[in-house]
């Protein structure tokens, strides 16, 4: 349904009075997946990894650098407005923040009707009301404002805005980051059955591995606007073979006081500025197998180290 | 917001209560003129040679002006052109200003650049200096001074319209809409407009009273209001040279100005609390 | 093991425009001395009105009533005088944002040598030299960070330095609400692996308020759980997490990701409640699948169910009727 080649989003980086560019934030540099359809590709990272600019790049909320994007065979970055304006109903996106994601002076009833009156739908107050049905919300919400509502119902009002148009595909931006964990488990679940009944395609983005593994069928991990490891859950979960991919996975904390994990100092250094990115293996100055002369002098390539597991690294597979 | 809410919060503070009762006063002063006043003809601008420059007594409350005009009953009757003026130039500033701030905000760029050259261009000049170069060019009268009052001042509120056009098209609603293939001025409108205009209501509020004092300033310097209208900035001017030996001539009316101002400064802050979400979820 | 600070049907009220808010309703809990104690809940529980209470930092809104015992001695009938002796050099609290702590337009070196010229009574060259000791304890490079505007560090640095501040007079308990909650993973980990080794060098207690049940696994020694004002159970960590007692607490667990596997989710039904209309007796009961009577008119007492096991429920006692 989507795939992605050698997308790249740089930023032009100003300074001093007259704005000259001096510097080009690259967010986003040469990133490559494919998601299939119904399927749900979990994208991790830190802050600064650019996972979040990649999702808005594919919807061309950010216009690309370079690379090609094609929806259902589609080439996105190569659509007029007018003609991208035709296929956004089938990509919707999710932000992080429910409240900031809805217009505080619209009732909830207007934030949902707003994208079926600009394609001209017919019954849109019976549409609505399906739709806040299908996300478990109901007609008493309707006539409120987003204020009036928790962090997670209104979550659910950006869902059925999303869901509106009958999308194929969403990108979710840390759709749960901001809410408490129960809420957050009721999101999650309602993502899942919408996904199910629907035959949704996810873009699942997040910073909290443990949500990835419950809802995404591929990972990617991102690191400085590089993927460096990609594969199925139980691929880049059970045999994470990048070296960042195995801090990552020893930093987070499990929900289990038996499983403390005995291994201290496995996080060495902090992420570099992303202005100014380390040259070669962009995460050579924390890896633990650094070596000298090769690491920091090439870039490595994307190998593809058992079927569908992919890994940027020099040494991958020998570690 | 509910509207409880709104006046919940309206009502806690007793200077606010203040400033709108003094607001609503005005106004139906200004309606009921004819009613209240003793002597509308007077106030109209009819001459009463016989009681020349009386001081206040049960007759002429505020005394009477060097023509033998009731000077309560010009006071009120001025009221209806302070308000008329100072609702004028801020509503004609608000239509320039406010459209140019969010078109320049929301589209960067180019078109920003150029909108905001032309205002810097405006706010060069020091307000009254400007108005009153255009007041001189236009001619005098009232409606002149309006034009002129609007012109050296919408520049201030494309200023603040656009500072809030751009931090709300980062929103993720904005962002939400545009991926949901929005019409950008149906973005503009209903999605910008509403979430941008809160502190430029503030400000047109308070500027109520600053234009009426600029407008003041104008007729006091014989570029506005012309007599016989009644205007207090006119009667000010009118009085100064009677100062000394009859007060309550320019007295009145600058006091009338003077509450005015403030009436609609206090007004400016209740409805910045009202309005500003910082100030509602203070407490949870 | 000796109690360090005793919390005593702690209650606290904010007076707001839409009414009172009961926002601490009988708090009761204990940390002892050298152990790290968690208080976990969600938004709005209490936990972290809990830790500004015992500083005393609480609004002007708040009504406060109850007993904060530290060391013996109740915090909430000392003068302002004595607080401020108290904050800062006998209890250290560090925030989940350092840059609200910090001041922008001063250099580190400025902020950190005032702090310990005022608490230690040092002159500038000592302070110096102290300054440094603690920024080399937290693992940072003293010279380079000492004349840092705060702006030039990264936000685990930041959080660095507020943990050397924290500890620059020695103090016997460090209140950490959220410290690394605005931090990525890998900086996370080795934040809490900083203040572990700081308490086992230094002995202080910790009180660590979290949202996160993966970090208390992580690192505390007993934990409490708030919920909508009220602590519903306290046990050391392993007895919590494998036999969890309250029902909001089992809810808790249930709802928590697990990276290592992939789990079912089973949420809590509805949300968490108005604190301004709270729901009577316990205030969890339009939530809980075990409700009877008596969970809406008296709210149930924090008894010792196992040793060391507390719970406020009456699946476990309490009940008048039974």
């Amino acid at each position: 349904m989507i795939r992605v080649e050698h997308l790249k989003k740089y930023f032009p980086v100003t300074q001093g009075f007259l704005r000259k560019k001096v510097l080009w934030l690259k967010a986003v540099d040469d990133v490559s997946f494919e998601i299939q359809d119904g399927e749900t590709f979990g994208l991790v990272g830190e802050s600064g990894s650019g996972k979040s600019t990649t999702g808005r790049t594919i919807l061309r909320l950010y216009e690309p650098t370079g690379g090609k994007v094609y929806f259902n065979n589609i080439e996105i970055t190569a659509l007029s407005k007018e003609e991208l304006k035709r296929i956004r109903p089938k990509m919707q996106i999710i932000y992080q923040d429910p409240y900031s994601s809805l217009n505080p002076r619209l009732t909830i009833f207007d934030i949902i009707a707003e994208p079926l009156r600009e394609y001209g739908h017919e019954n849109i107050e019976d549409r609505v009301l399906e739709l806040l049905e299908a996300v478990g919300l109901s007609e008493e919400h309707a006539k409120k404002y987003p204020d009036e509502l928790s962090g997670g119902q209104c979550q659910r009002v950006a869902i059925a805005r999303a869901l509106a148009l009958d999308p194929e595909f969403l990108v979710l931006d840390e759709p749960t980051s901001a809410l408490d964990v129960s809420v957050q488990a009721q999101v999650l679940n309602l993502l899942d059955s919408l996904q199910k009944e629907m035959g949704l395609t996810y873009l699942f983005i997040s910073h909290d591995l443990g949500v990835v593994r419950y809802l995404a069928d591929k990972v990617g991990v991102m690191y400085l606007g590089n993927l460096v490891e990609m594969g199925t859950l139980d691929q880049v979960f059970d045999n994470p073979m990048h070296p960042y991919t195995r801090m990552l996975l020893s930093s987070i904390p499990i929900p289990d006081p038996k499983a403390r994990s005995l291994k201290k100092g496995v996080v060495i250094g902090e992420i570099p500025s992303p202005l100014n990115p380390p040259k070669g293996c962009k995460f050579h100055p924390r890896c633990p197998f650094y070596k000298p002369g090769v690491c920091d002098a090439k870039e490595p390539e994307m190998i593809e180290v058992e079927r569908g597991h992919l890994v940027k690294c020099h040494f991958a597979g020998e570690l | 917001m509910r509207k409880e809410e709104m006046l919940k919060i309206l009502f806690r503070n007793k200077l606010s209560i203040l400033g709108l009762s003094i607001i609503i006063a005005l106004v139906l002063i200004a309606i009921l003129a004819p009613i209240l006043a003793p002597y509308p003809e007077q106030a109209l601008g009819e001459p009463n040679l016989k009681e020349r420059l009386q001081p206040p007594s049960w007759k002429h409350p505020f005394g009477t002006d060097h023509l033998g005009r009731d000077v309560l009953s010009r006071v009120i009757y001025g009221t209806r052109t302070s308000l008329v003026i100072g609702f004028s130039v801020v509503a004609l500033a608000l239509l320039i200003g406010v459209p140019l701030g969010l078109i320049a905000g929301y589209f960067g760029g180019k078109m920003d650049l150029a909108v905001m050259r032309i205002t810097d261009i405006f706010l060069a000049f020091p307000p009254l200096l400007l108005a009153l170069l255009i007041a001189t060019t236009l001619g005098r009268g009232m409606v002149n001074a309006i034009l002129a009052l609007a012109i050296s001042w919408w520049p201030w509120y494309t200023r603040l319209a656009r500072g809030m056009a751009i931090s709300v098209k980062e929103r993720p609603y904005v962002e939400a809409a545009k991926a949901m293939g929005i019409a950008d001025w149906k973005i503009m409108l209903r999605h910008i407009l509403p979430n941008s205009i809160s502190p430029v209501i503030v400000q047109a509020t308070m500027d109520m009273g600053s234009a009426i004092l600029e407008a003041a300033a104008l007729s006091f310097l014989g570029l506005g209001v012309q007599p016989p209208t009644p205007d207090w900035g006119l009667m000010v001017s009118e009085g100064k040279d009677y100062f000394l030996n009859y007060w309550w001539y320019p007295v009145f009316p600058g006091l009338a100005i003077f509450i005015t101002v403030i009436a609609f400064n206090l007004l400016g802050d209740a409805v910045r609390e009202v309005i500003d979400p910082r100030l509602r979820r203070r407490f949870l | 093991m000796k109690e360090l600070l005793q919390i005593k049907d702690l209650y606290v009220n904010f007076r707001t425009l839409w009414g009172i808010a009961k926002v601490l309703n009988g708090v009761n809990l204990t940390i002892h001395k050298g152990e790290v104690f968690g208080l976990v809940g969600e938004t709005g529980c209490g936990k972290s009105v809990t830790a500004l209470s015992i500083l005393r930092l609480l609004p002007s809104n708040a009504e406060v009533s109850g007993k904060i015992l530290f060391k013996g001695e109740n915090l909430l009938e000392k003068s302002e005088e004595e607080m401020r002796k108290i904050r800062g050099k006998e209890i250290s609290i560090i925030f989940q944002d350092p840059m609200t702590s910090l001041n922008p337009l001063f250099k580190i070196k400025d902020q950190m040598i005032d702090v310990i010229m005022l608490h230690e009574g040092l002159e500038k060259e000592r302070a110096i030299e102290h300054a440094k000791k603690l920024l080399k304890a937290v693992g940072l490079p003293a010279d380079r960070v000492l004349n840092s505007y705060p702006h030039e560090l990264s936000g685990g640095m930041r959080q660095r330095v507020m943990i050397a501040m924290a500890l620059s007079s020695n103090p016997s308990l460090l209140i950490a609400d959220e410290p690394t909650t605005a931090l990525d993973v890998t900086i996370q980990k080795q934040i809490l692996e900083l203040i572990l080794d700081l308490k086992n060098q230094y002995n202080f207690s910790v009180l660590l308020i979290t949202h996160d049940l993966g970090v208390v696994a992580e690192v505390c020694d007993r934990v409490g759980v708030m919920y909508a004002g009220n602590i519903v159970e306290i046990a050391e960590t392993e007895e919590l997490f494998e036999n969890p007692l309250h029902p909001y607490t089992r809810g808790l667990l249930s709802v928590v990701p697990d990276p290592r596997q992939k789990k079912p989710l089973k949420p809590l039904r509805g949300s968490v409640p108005s604190l301004i209309n709270p729901p009577s007796g316990c205030r969890f009961h339009p939530r809980c699948d075990h409700m009877r009577d008596i969970c809406k008119k008296a709210k149930p007492e924090l008894i010792e169910y196992s040793p060391g096991h507390f719970v406020a429920c009456y699946l476990y006692g309490g009940d008048l009727d039974d």
